[in-house]
């Protein structure tokens, strides 16, 4: 039966998805020239001074910077319910 | 019109720099355009040899900013097409030898009788690197589709942009179709997403590429490469031409053939 459940097993994450996801997070750090503790860091504070005024999905906090003529800190994080 | 200065540069080495430029050169002089193409890897040249012109060196770059020579006494004229220039590098001196405005003042010459100025970009963001963008009006990023290499492209991009120069262009190279249907590399859009600046041209991996640089012949100049046509779009869109991008979106396997057949809304 391995065969089977070998099937049905959902399939493996492509490798090009994953070097994807990991240049994303290797990208903000280098563009912030920020080493990862510090934007952990960084993350945590925000996520405190969210949690004063929503009910707020910790683990949804992604961060992002986009180039341009100024770089933008473009963050985003989920919203359970207002307080 | 006085020339334009494209600077071809990428962070780390390896990616194709000077195939690029050796192919971006003879593409826009085998459509009609004066080209001179500058090695500035000062201590590591390659272009010459690239393009098969490593017989014919007298002099050198740095023996034209020593003013050992005239500039017109240093450009080697290429064997098969009739406006093509090089400028090779010293192979016995330091990158530190010539300065940035050693680099304008040599562009600003160069300009009034050529149409295009290729600079090949030493690897790294050194003083190499720093002297190869000074004179550029445009920048192109060279960049493989693997983490090393768009790491590196990204770090660049900020610096040219931190100089002020025009957003840069970016050309994937050496992208491997079958691995990018099988998704074990990324497609040309990841990059694209990831890096944000606009593309210039995808080359797909070819065997055709080490052939001719065995032969010192840029692949554009033979019409059964893969690669070769498509450093001659490049040359098309850097001349203005609209010319669409080839797309390798990645292979269906059967069960979103299946599901997209049952709801099309899913699939793209």
């Amino acid at each position: 039966m391995s065969f089977l459940r070998q099937w049905l097993r959902p399939p493996a994450r492509s490798s090009g998805d994953i070097a994807k996801d990991r240049l994303r997070l290797v990208l903000v750090h280098d563009r912030l020239n920020m080493p990862p503790d510090i934007l952990e860091n960084l993350k945590s504070d925000m996520i405190a001074v969210l949690s004063r005024y929503f009910d707020v999905d910790t683990n949804s906090l992604d961060v992002n910077v986009e180039r341009g003529k100024r770089s933008r800190l473009i963050t985003t994080i989920t919203i359970k319910r207002n307080r | 019109m006085p020339a334009t200065v494209l600077t071809i540069t990428s962070g780390k080495g390896g990616v194709g720099k000077t195939t690029t430029t050796a192919n971006i050169a003879a593409a826009l002089s085998y459509l009609g355009k004066r080209v001179v193409a500058i090695d500035t890897d000062i201590g590591l040249r390659n272009l010459d040899v690239v393009l098969g012109l490593e017989n014919r060196i007298v002099y050198d770059i740095v023996a034209v900013i020593e003013g050992r020579c005239l500039l017109r006494q240093a450009l080697i004229k290429d064997k098969r097409l009739a406006a093509l220039y090089l400028l090779p590098a010293s192979q016995a001196h330091e990158k530190s030898v010539i300065t940035q405005k050693d680099m304008i003042r040599l562009c600003q010459e160069l300009r009034p009788d050529f149409d295009f100025v290729l600079i090949d970009c030493p690897a790294g963001i050194e003083v190499g690197f720093r002297n190869a963008l000074a004179p550029a009006d445009e920048v192109i990023i060279v960049t493989t589709p693997d983490v090393s290499a768009v790491q590196d492209a990204d770090r660049v991009i900020g610096i040219v942009e931190a100089a002020h120069k025009p957003t840069p262009r970016l050309i994937i190279n050496r992208l491997r179709v079958n691995m990018v249907r099988r998704k074990d590399m990324m497609d040309a859009p990841d990059v694209l997403e990831l890096l944000g600046i606009p593309l210039l041209g995808v080359i797909p991996e070819d065997e055709s590429v080490i052939v001719s640089t065995n032969r010192g012949e840029p692949a554009v100049l033979s019409p059964k490469s893969a690669a070769g046509r498509a450093f001659k779009d490049v040359a098309r869109r850097l001349l203005g031409e609209d010319v669409p991008h080839v797309t390798h979106t990645a292979q269906r396997g059967l069960w979103q053939t299946l599901t997209s057949l049952v709801n099309p809304g899913r699939s793209q």
